[in-house]
């Protein structure tokens, strides 16, 4: 890896360079002065972000006025589905069809009576095994009886 | 360190501050200038501490080496939001080698063999040969180990030397 010729000759050519580039090096005096001044430029480039009118969009000023007015909207919308008229008439009408369904001891519709047939109960059911239909009395007189 | 020492040790290391700074601002003399302002104020104003563990002009180098990334990483924000407020892409600029300045021909030649290097390679050879620092002591202002810094000097001597060498056989007439 080590190159065994000598560096005089890439030296020499750095060094050509760095005595041009001294001559090209500003006033130490002048920049201190501009420094200690705290001038613009002094302090560099603005952080990131910080440039005014440049960086941030062109409603970051009045953010906070943006964010209040959303608010307020969402808040009005709210209010008029909860306080609209018509919505609050829907209201009362469940609210009496529920009470009139629970003092009735479970509200049936007039016509309910024409879908009963025959046997709709097994719909309706779920049989048991081992106690024959229409036994379950004797069974449990038998069971006493034992006991 | 008081701050009368402090901007004397400055003043002494003010040549080849700026021969750094213009190193790692892409050979830019503005921006070198704006980024050893911006060096000078860190150091004087405290924000950038110098506490003895280390050669002062090692960790001075040190304070201008990222106070130039800080610039540059800046400067790339700032040109894509204007390319984005300027709805069109402008390319970006490449390091300004020898713009202003109508330099020695053989520096110029040194200078793009040296853009053909890594960064790596770049600082660690402009460290050592341009400012006489050791390999350790460049090591120290890169903040690799010295393993690390010595791999990138030898590779980077050896292609440098290879691009300079194929330079003078491609252009012997213009000699160095």
């Amino acid at each position: 890896m080590n190159d065994p010729r000598p560096d005089a000759e890439l030296r020499e050519r750095f060094q050509q360079l760095r005595s041009e580039d001294r001559s090209a090096a500003p006033d130490f005096a002048a920049l201190i002065a501009r420094v200690r001044d705290g001038s613009p430029e002094a302090v560099g480039p603005a952080p990131v972000g910080r440039e005014a009118g440049f960086d941030r969009p062109w409603w970051w000023a009045r953010r906070w006025v943006w964010a209040a007015g959303s608010l307020a909207a969402a808040a009005a919308v709210a209010a008029v589905m909860v306080f609209h008229p018509a919505g609050r008439a829907d209201r009362e009408f469940e609210r009496t069809v529920r009470a009139f369904a629970a003092a009735s001891g479970g509200w049936r519709t007039p016509t309910d009576v024409l879908l009963d047939i025959p046997g709709s109960e097994i719909t309706r059911t779920v049989p048991r095994v081992g106690v024959p239909d229409g036994m379950e009395g004797l069974n449990g007189a038998a069971r006493r009886n034992r006991s | 360190m008081t701050p009368t020492e402090l901007e004397a040790q400055l003043r002494w290391l003010h040549k080849e501050s700026f021969g750094w700074a213009l190193h790692c601002c892409g050979r830019d003399e503005p921006d070198a200038e704006d980024v050893l302002q911006t060096t000078y104020m860190k150091v004087l104003s405290g924000s950038a501490r110098f506490e003895g563990r280390s050669a002062f002009k090692t960790w001075l180098f040190g304070v201008i080496r990222r106070t130039a990334q800080e610039h540059r990483r800046r400067a790339r924000l700032r040109e894509r939001r204007a390319e984005r407020i300027a709805g069109e892409a402008a390319p970006l600029e490449a390091p300004q080698i020898e713009r202003d300045i109508v330099r020695a021909e053989s520096s110029r030649r040194l200078v793009e063999a040296l853009e053909l290097l890594s960064e790596r390679q770049r600082e660690v050879l402009h460290l050592v040969f341009y400012q006489d620092l050791t390999i350790e002591e460049a090591a120290g202002v890169m903040d690799v180990s010295l393993g690390s810094a010595r791999t990138h000097y030898e590779r980077g001597k050896a292609r440098l030397r290879a691009l300079l060498e194929e330079d003078k056989r491609e252009r012997p007439a213009a000699g160095r």
